[in-house]
C-alpha cells in the first residue's frame, strides 16, 4: 500500500508565507511536494497524459500568479491546489463535452518489482477498479480519489468540493457502493466470459 | 437510523485507513456492521492503490518544472492595485475635465452676450476669480465686458449686459459710464441718487439702434482701489470710441474734476452724430493717438454677412471703413484693432463687404472731425522730421517713424501698411 505523505499543516503554512514574500526556494519546495499528488488527482480523472500535464502546470502557474496578487491563500495550500485542479478539470470537461474514456488502456496500475501471483491479481483488480471509477459521476470519482486516494479529511474534502460535510459523508457512501456495483458487474461478466 | 450509523462507521473507517490503520482493525470497532463495511472498504482500498506510474509522474514533474521556473523568472506583471486604479481614474477625470474647461474657455473667449458659449466664458471667469481673487483680474474682466458691449453696439445686437464703471457724465438721460454712452431714464432704479464720479454696477440693454439703455444702476461702496476708467471726451448718442489717456494707472485722476476737455456739459453740447476720435490732452505736446480701450483679450468675431479681407499695400483702415457703411471705430472694435495706424499688410480683417474704392484715393479721405489733436499730424504728406511723433514714440508708430511720408499719413487714424 502506497501512501503519499503530505507535509504537516504548519510546515505548509510557513512555506506559503515564504512563497508569498517571493521566496523562490519555498515555491520550488511547494512544487516538488505537491506536484505528484496534484498530478495523480488530475491524471485519475483525465486519461491524456499531456492534458493532465497541462492542467497540472496551470495549477502551479496559477499559484504563482495568485501569490503575486491580492487574493493569495493564507492557509490550507493543499486544499487550494486541489480546488484549482478540480476547477481546471471541470473547465476542461465543460469545453469538451464529448469526453470518452477510450484511452483507458494507456493507464498502468502501479506495478510491484517482483510480482508474485497475488500481487499480479491485485494489479488486475486495481485496473478493473480504475475502469469502474471512470464510469461514476464526476462528484463520486472526486470524493473517492480525495478521500481514499489522497487520504484527505472529511472537512478538507468538503471545502475542495464546495459541499457540506454531511453531503460528503453520504456522497462517499453512495460512491463506494456504486463502485462496488460496477465492479461486481464486471466480475460477473468476467466470470461468465 | 441504522443506515446513518453505517454511514458514520464507514466514514470513521475511511479516516482510519488513510491514517494507516488496517481494514481489520477498523472492522473490529464496528462488529455489527463488519459484513457491510468490509466489501465497501475493500472497494475503497482499490481506489487508494490507484496510482499513476511513478516514472510518468516524474517525467511530467520535470517537464512542468521548466515551465514553472520560467514563470518564476519572469518579472511579475505590473500589478495595479484597486487603490491605484482608483487614483488613475480620478486623475484621468481631472485631466479630461481640465482640458475641457480650458478648451471651452478658450473657444468661448470670442463669444458675446447672447452667444451659446457666453455662459462658458463667464463661468471660466468666475472660476478664475474664485481661484485668484485679485482686483487686477476683476478689472480686466470688466474691461472685457465693456469691450463686448462695444462689439454688440457695433454689430447692432440687442442683448442684456452688465458692467461696472465710474459715471463720468450725466446730462439728463444721456450719461457716460465707464466710457460707454448710455441712456438712463429717470425711472431706472437709483438713477436719481448717483452722481458723477461714483462707481456703479450697471445692468443695461444694447439695441439694434446701437444704443445702450440702462435697466438698473447700483452704487458700489467706495473701494480703496476703484477701477480706473478711461477719460471720455465726447458724448454721442451712438458709439463713442474714447481715447485712453496715456497716463499711468496709478496716477489716474479719479476725481471728476471738470477739465477743459473733460467737462460733461461741454461734451454734451457737442453732439456728433458719428464716432469721434480725439485725444484728451493738448495736441501740442502729444502725439495724437487713436487708441480704443485696450482690451485684455479681444477676439475678432465675423458678423453675419461680413467678408474676410486681406489688407493690401496702401490700404488704410479709414479708407476701408470710409468706403463702407460703417465707421472707423466700429471697424476697429469688430476687428479688435487697437491702433488704427498699426495695421499690417496681409493681415485678414472683417469688412461688411469687399472694398471697391481704390486705396490710394481713399487714403486721403479724412472723415474724421478731430476736435483738437489731429492738427499736428494732419499735415498729410508728412515731413516726418518735424513731427513730434518720430522723436517720441516710434515703436508705436508702425516702425515707420523715420521713413519718409508714411508717418505723417498715419495721423488721421488710417495708417498705411
Amino acid at each position: 500500500m502506497i501512501l503519499i505523505v503530505l507535509p504537516d499543516i504548519t510546515v505548509e503554512d510557513r512555506l506559503l508565507a515564504q512563497a508569498k514574500h517571493g521566496d523562490r526556494e519555498a515555491l520550488m519546495r511547494i512544487y516538488d511536494t505537491y506536484f505528484p499528488p496534484i498530478y495523480n488527482f488530475i491524471r485519475l480523472r483525465v486519461d491524456d497524459t499531456f492534458l493532465a500535464e497541462d492542467l497540472a502546470s496551470d495549477v502551479f502557474i496559477k499559484l504563482v500568479e495568485t501569490l503575486r496578487g491580492r487574493n493569495a491563500p493564507n492557509h490550507s495550500l493543499r486544499g487550494w491546489l486541489f480546488k484549482v485542479a478540480r476547477n481546471r478539470i471541470h473547465d476542461h470537461y465543460r469545453q469538451n463535452r464529448n469526453f470518452t474514456s477510450e484511452a483507458l488502456e494507456e493507464w498502468t496500475p502501479s506495478p510491484s518489482d517482483d510480482e508474485p501471483e497475488e500481487q499480479f491479481l491485485r494489479t488486475i483488480l486495481v485496473e478493473q477498479a480504475r475502469t469502474a471509477l471512470l464510469k461514476l459521476s464526476a462528484d463520486q470519482q472526486e470524493v473517492l480519489i480525495l478521500r481514499f486516494g489522497q487520504g484527505l479529511g472529511l472537512q478538507e474534502t468538503a471545502d475542495i468540493m464546495d459541499r457540506q460535510v454531511s453531503a460528503i459523508k453520504s456522497l462517499q457512501f453512495r460512491a463506494v457502493n456504486a463502485l462496488r456495483q460496477i465492479l461486481g458487474e464486471t466480475r460477473q461478466e468476467f466470470g461468465n466470459g | 437510523m441504522a443506515e446513518l450509523d453505517l454511514t458514520n462507521a464507514f466514514n470513521d473507517c475511511v479516516d482510519h485507513l488513510s491514517q494507516g490503520q488496517s481494514l481489520d482493525d477498523c472492522l473490529r470497532r464496528y462488529p455489527q456492521y463488519a459484513s457491510s463495511l468490509r466489501p465497501m472498504l475493500e472497494a475503497g482500498l482499490l481506489v487508494q492503490q490507484m496510482h499513476i506510474h511513478p516514472s510518468e509522474v516524474l517525467l511530467a514533474q520535470t517537464r512542468v518544472r521548466r515551465r514553472f521556473e520560467d514563470v518564476l523568472r519572469a518579472p511579475p506583471p505590473k500589478h495595479t492595485s484597486a487603490a491605484r486604479r482608483f487614483i488613475y481614474a480620478i486623475a484621468a477625470i481631472l485631466i479630461i475635465g481640465f482640458i475641457s474647461v480650458v478648451s471651452l474657455s478658450t473657444v468661448s473667449q470670442g463669444s458675446l452676450p447672447g452667444d451659446p458659449l457666453y455662459g462658458a466664458k463667464t463661468f471660466s471667469e468666475g472660476l478664475q476669480q474664485s481661484l485668484f481673487d485679485n482686483d487686477t483680474l476683476e478689472a480686466s474682466f470688466n474691461q472685457r465686458r465693456i469691450q463686448e458691449i462695444q462689439q454688440l453696439l457695433a454689430l447692432g445686437r440687442s442683448e442684456q449686459v452688465t458692467f461696472k464703471g465710474i459715471i463720468t457724465a450725466q446730462n439728463e438721460t444721456n450719461w457716460v459710464i465707464a466710457s460707454l454712452p448710455i441712456t438712463v431714464q429717470p425711472d431706472v432704479p437709483n438713477a436719481t441718487v448717483v452722481h458723477i464720479g461714483e462707481e456703479v454696477n450697471v445692468t443695461a440693454r444694447t439695441s439694434e439702434l446701437k444704443t445702450l439703455t440702462a435697466l438698473n444702476i447700483q452704487i458700489i461702496e467706495a473701494n480703496e482701489s476703484p477701477i480706473p476708467t478711461p477719460t471720455i471726451n465726447t458724448v454721442v448718442p451712438t458709439v463713442t470710441v474714447p481715447t485712453q489717456t496715456p497716463t499711468p494707472r496709478n496716477t489716474a485722476t479719479l476725481s471728476p474734476t471738470p477739465s477743459a476737455t473733460n467737462t460733461p456739459q461741454t461734451s454734451a453740447t457737442k453732439v456728433i452724430p458719428n464716432v469721434v476720435i480725439s485725444t484728451a490732452t493738448p495736441a501740442a505736446s502729444r502725439v495724437p493717438q487713436i487708441n480704443i480701450l485696450t482690451p485684455t483679450e479681444c477676439a475678432a468675431v465675423r458678423p453675419d454677412g461680413w467678408v474676410s479681407y486681406q489688407i493690401q499695400s496702401g490700404d488704410t483702415l479709414s479708407a476701408l471703413a470710409g468706403g463702407e457703411s460703417i465707421t472707423l471705430a466700429e471697424l476697429m472694435i469688430i476687428n479688435c484693432i487697437t491702433d488704427a495706424r498699426h495695421i499690417v499688410m496681409g493681415e485678414t480683417i472683417y469688412l461688411p463687404r469687399m472694398p471697391v474704392i481704390s486705396p490710394t484715393t481713399s487714403a486721403n479721405t479724412n472723415n474724421n472731425q478731430d476736435s483738437s489733436g489731429s492738427n499736428s499730424g494732419s499735415s498729410g504728406s508728412g515731413s516726418s522730421s518735424s513731427s513730434p511723433t518720430d522723436d517720441h514714440g516710434s515703436e508705436d508708430n508702425s516702425g515707420h517713424g523715420g521713413s519718409g511720408s508714411s508717418g505723417g499719413g498715419s495721423d488721421d487714424g488710417s495708417g498705411h501698411t
